[in-house]
């Protein structure tokens, strides 16, 4: 068994071309009572929650929806703007993907797991894993992936953030969806 | 003369009952080696570490000196500009100045210990020419140093750069004031 999966790391290695990047995933939490409150009013709030080793993170809620951004410039990035359109709420625990640069590993996108609600309890809730690629001034969701309706939906998630995060164009690329 | 009146004048505003405005410290622990890198520049690195609660904490290293900045707009605030001549490393303690804003803890300005050093001295020595407190003021499009305390030449210098954070912070201007600078001698 051992054996089999060794030879499947392998394997996904080398598919991975002849450059060898080295990726790997760290978890954060993202629990608002450990934020700080930025801004509250009668429409909603917004947070600066801590990130992997520090990395700023923009949190906002309004109209019974979250914004997640990412960056030094995370309430002007396009992320800040974007949610689902079911009232929603975020998972607690936070994905980073992340690059080693030399000694460094560099976040270049995450995964959150959204509560979806439409307000009819006759329909069941959904969850969505949303991607979010990061990059200074080019923050942006970029592949909801349906956790209920895709089996292994945190493989492919991670496959989009490694795969379609590098060369995403926040302004003129579509947002992925799985299933389309 | 100068300083003596500017510690006289903290004293006074120190003695005035000060409305019922809840002011407190948290204590941090600051390691680069802790940060995340957020950019390489040729003339040096810039890093994202953990600040209060999360809020945005950036460090630039360059040219064997440090740049501490603040807040979502850090990297063009002019703190990300200033730091102390001619070559200095941090203190791996900041101190952060909070009070109370929407019900919860906010903060307002951070205490952090610059040592200043000649190359030649630290590379032999490790001896640092100066200690210097910095007080940074914390606010959006308005962050910078106003006030720096020689430790090793004041007395009880933390405590006068919390008076100073407490008393100047919300007022200074980081654009027309001068930073404050206390040495008693």
């Amino acid at each position: 068994m051992l054996k089999f999966f060794v030879s499947i790391s392998i394997f996904i290695s080398l598919s991975f071309g002849a450059f060898a990047q080295n990726i790997k995933s760290e978890y954060s939490k993202l629990d608002l009572n450990e934020c700080l409150l930025l801004d509250a009013d009668d429409m909603g709030a917004s947070f600066a929650c801590a990130g992997y080793r520090g990395f700023p993170i923009y949190v906002a809620e309004g109209d019974l929806r979250m914004f997640v951004s990412y960056g030094f410039g995370a309430p002007n990035e396009k992320a800040a703007e974007q949610t689902l359109p079911q009232f929603n709420t975020i998972n607690e625990t936070l994905e980073w993907r992340l690059l080693q640069v030399n000694d460094n590993w560099i976040p270049f996108a995450t995964i959150l797991r959204w509560f979806l609600e439409d307000g009819d309890p006759a329909t069941p809730d959904g969850q969505v894993l949303v991607v979010t690629k990061i990059e200074a001034n080019n923050t942006c969701h970029i592949a909801y992936v349906d956790a209920q309706l895709v089996a292994n939906a945190n493989e492919i998630a991670r496959n989009f953030a490694d795969n379609e995060s590098a060369d995403f164009n926040c302004e003129t690329d579509e947002i992925y969806y799985v299933p389309s | 003369m100068k300083n003596a009146f500017i510690i006289l004048l903290i004293f006074f505003f120190g003695a005035l009952p000060l409305k019922a405005e809840k002011i407190t410290s948290a204590y941090m622990d600051l390691n680069i080696d802790q940060c995340v890198l957020m950019q390489i520049f040729d003339y040096g690195t810039q890093y994202a570490c953990e600040g209060y609660k999360g809020y945005p904490m950036l460090v630039g290293e360059g040219d064997l000196k440090f740049f501490v900045s603040y807040g979502f707009n850090a990297p063009n605030e002019e703190a990300a500009k200033q730091t102390i001549y001619p070559y200095n490393f941090l203190d791996n303690n900041i101190e952060w100045r909070l009070k109370t804003k929407n019900g919860a803890f906010f903060p307002f300005a951070t205490i952090l210990q610059f040592s200043i050093y000649l190359p030649d001295e630290y590379l032999e020595s490790q001896k640092t020419e100066q200690e210097i407190l910095v007080v940074t003021k914390l606010e959006e499009n308005n962050t910078c140093h106003i006030a720096y305390i020689d430790i090793k030449k004041t007395n009880n210098a933390n405590e006068i750069a919390r008076e100073i954070a407490d008393q100047k912070a919300v007022d200074f201007n980081c654009e027309t004031d001068e930073i404050i600078r206390i040495t008693n001698e």
